[in-house]
């Protein structure tokens, strides 16, 4: 009875979310900033109402779980496989879904014809050949992010997309967050201005690995440190953050140039655990990212910078150059917590929200919002993870595919990847011809 | 009512903040005070702050103020909940301690009758606006609420022009609060409050003539701003407002009725 209320309440907590960011019918607003959402429109969500996707989940380790949690929570969709090479991640996966068939080898699972989708959540390196061979076996498909483990397997997936009908969905949980469809549009009606640059980094201090049970297993459990499996920080942190970048700015940088390096964790590993990347746009303008985990201090973060202001989309929040209107307040509460005392900057004629220019609220959302300090491995609740993985289960009914989620997911992979040649090399790269793909403005 | 709360451990320091209410935002920082104890008095001050925009709030249409106002028209005569009584009747005594210049219907205040719960006008028109008057108010329940519940050390901030202080700063004497120009930003002032409320009226660039003087029907232009410094919030806030219609005898009047209130005018 509690499951079942809470599956309710999830199903309603998303709509509000549809309806909070001004779906209804026709949506123009949010669909010119985030056009995936009309696969999940508020009658798309009516209309699947008692059926149910029959979908399987490939690679029941950490994030699989993660994934097979939210499902029990979706109430149009039905777990009926379970499938992974190490029995004890899917003995904990068949704990939660006793009746779901189980599998070894994906292969087979794909010959199952009541699945209508798969969830792929498996190491990168696997991502590109489930995605394949799941979509020529008529698979709908949602794959984690990355796209896939080279620049030639993304442009494998991507020209396979064009080519079927099925649904395919990478898990970018940004383009369904609440705080960032709300934040992009705002920069869209010039919020901050025009755009200037943007400034993404994502800290943590953490060795990235997971106890092994016996020695064989070391590059298989620990395999996001190893090249065979991963690109390292690259593809498994920042292609969430770059594909917000190129989402604000509406295009794609040009060239690239940055440094790769281990700095601390000297622990045999292959990947880098302090990256800076520079992407320049034709323009001139520039994302600057950096991620290193050995220095949690600054977090996460997806700074859009605008000449007006800076868009905080990690934090759903927005800072204005020329606004102190709610800044009394923040100095007061870090005076208080620092123990300084001086004077702070908010008295004055009454603060109206009408008054456009000089009293635009902070937040960029109403209500308490979900920030991920990004220090988790593996997910946090309300990152939006669950409403596109439920968007997903809607397309494995309707059939409909998720406009640009392929596209984006294709841009920012390859960027990633682009990133790590450029450090590998040293040098600064040019985006390459090949890897071009219509959708992409420059 | 919309709202983030923050309680920090370590400083033992209860926030609330609420972007939109009675056309404008809150901020409530209270001080040495337990998560739970804060959470049950931001309850009960919740309560106030919405009965308050219930009764008083013109932008919503479902006020009672906006009820009053459909609904008021000569002869007629119309029954109003107890509270929004209440508050006509405390309305009345600022209007006569302000020699008429505290004024909700910006024009003629003495065309408007209350007996009981009974309100009826006789002059066409009126229309009752509680803005120099509805902050305050609440700003005075809050107070009331923060002093029964022991609490010593509190800030609370209502659109910037309604600012409650109460105790000192943690690490200070005293809040210290700044007053800047809305025009350049420069400082015009600075403010010591310890258990005083502070209110600010004025013009900025983009909300000048606001301000309606009910003697000549004429609003307040020019770069004038105004603050008053005194114990009662709702008294602050009144008077705010008033200092932007006085003259050097009115204004030695006001000082007269109210001796606590630190009265200040600026031409920026």
């Amino acid at each position: 009875m509690m499951e079942r209320k809470e599956k309710i309440d999830r199903e309603i907590s998303r709509r509000d979310f549809i309806r909070r960011l001004g779906y209804f019918a026709g949506g123009a607003a949010v669909l010119s900033s985030a056009p995936w959402l009309s696969s999940c429109s508020p009658d798309k969500i009516r209309e699947v109402a008692g059926e149910r996707a029959r979908v399987a989940l490939i690679g029941t380790g950490s994030r699989g779980m993660y994934h097979l949690h939210n499902l029990k929570l979706i109430p149009h969709a039905e777990v009926v496989a379970l499938c992974d090479v190490y029995e004890p991640n899917l003995k904990q996966a068949v704990e939660l879904f006793p009746a779901a068939k189980t599998y070894r080898d994906y292969h087979e699972l794909l010959e199952n014809s009541e699945i209508d989708g798969v969830i792929i959540c498996t190491p990168l390196n696997m991502h590109a050949p489930i995605t394949l061979d799941a979509l020529s076996a008529g698979k709908h498909v949602f794959c984690e992010k990355a796209m896939a483990l080279t620049l030639d397997q993304c442009k494998q997936v991507y020209d396979a997309y064009l080519n079927t009908d099925k649904a395919l969905y990478f898990c970018m949980q940004r383009m369904y967050d609440e705080k960032y469809i709300k934040g992009i549009q705002m920069i869209r009606d010039g919020v901050i201005g025009d755009i200037v640059g943007m400034r993404c980094h994502w800290f943590r201090n953490a060795d990235w690995r997971r106890e092994v049970p016996s020695p064989e297993l070391e590059r298989q459990v620990n395999w996001r440190l190893y090249r065979e499996y991963s690109a390292g920080l690259m593809t498994e942190l920042a292609c969430h953050q770059l594909e917000v970048c190129n989402w604000a700015a509406g295009k794609m940088p040009e060239s690239i140039t940055g440094m790769g390096d281990i700095v601390y964790w000297k622990d045999g590993r292959e990947v880098y655990d302090a990256v800076n990347v520079i992407y320049r746009y034709s323009d001139g303008r520039r994302i600057n990212y950096e991620s290193l985990i050995s220095n949690k201090f600054n977090g996460m973060e997806d700074q859009i910078l605008g000449h007006a202001g800076t868009m905080d989309l990690t934090k759903g929040v927005y800072y204005l150059e020329e606004d102190n209107s709610r800044s009394g307040i923040e100095t007061l509460i870090s005076q208080v917590r620092d123990k300084v005392f001086a004077s702070v900057p908010l008295a004055g004629p009454s603060w109206r929200p009408e008054v456009k220019g000089t009293a635009i609220p902070h937040s960029i959302i109403e209500g308490r919002v979900s920030v991920n300090g990004g220090q988790s491995m593996i997910g946090v609740d309300n990152d939006a993870s669950d409403i596109i993985l439920s968007a997903f289960c809607q397309s494995c009914i309707t059939g409909e595919k998720a406009k640009d989620v392929v596209e984006e997911a294709y841009c920012s992979t390859v960027l990633c990847l682009l990133g790590n040649k450029a450090m590998d090399e040293g040098r600064t790269i040019l985006f390459p011809e090949y890897y071009k793909i219509p959708y992409m403005k420059f | 009512m919309v709202c983030e709360t923050k309680y920090y451990e370590t400083e033992k320091m209860f926030h609330v903040y609420v972007p939109q209410i009675m056309g404008t935002r809150f901020d409530m920082l209270v001080i040495d005070v337990s998560r739970e104890k804060s959470d049950r008095i931001w309850s009960g001050i919740a309560c106030q702050i919405e009965l308050y925009d219930k009764l008083l709030n013109r932008f919503d249409a479902s006020s009672e103020v906006s009820a009053v106002n459909a609904a008021m028209s000569v002869g007629r005569h119309i029954i109003v909940c107890e509270e929004f009584a209440e508050v006509l009747r405390n309305v009345a005594e600022y209007h006569a301690a302000t020699g008429g210049l505290f004024d909700i219907t910006r024009r003629d205040f003495s065309a408007l009758h209350l007996e009981g719960e009974e309100l009826w006008c006789d002059n066409d028109g009126l229309d009752l606006d509680f803005g120099g008057y509805g902050k305050g108010a609440v700003l005075r329940q809050i107070k009331r609420i923060l002093d029964e519940n022991a609490v010593a050390t509190a800030f609370v901030n209502f659109g910037n022009s309604s600012i409650l202080a109460k105790g000192k700063h943690p690490a200070g004497d005293c809040w210290k609060v700044d007053l800047p120009s809305p025009y350049d930003g420069h400082r015009v002032s600075t403010f010591s409050l310890t258990d005083m409320s502070l209110s600010t009226s004025g013009n900025t660039p983009n909300y000048s003539s606001h301000i309606c003087n009910p003697r000549t029907g004429k609003y307040v232009s020019g770069r004038l701003m105004t603050t008053v410094v005194c114990p009662d919030p709702l008294d602050a806030e009144v008077l705010s407002t008033v200092m932007m219609l006085v003259n050097d005898v009115t204004a030695s009047v006001l000082r007269g009725n109210f001796p606590d209130a630190v009265m200040h005018r600026y031409v920026l």
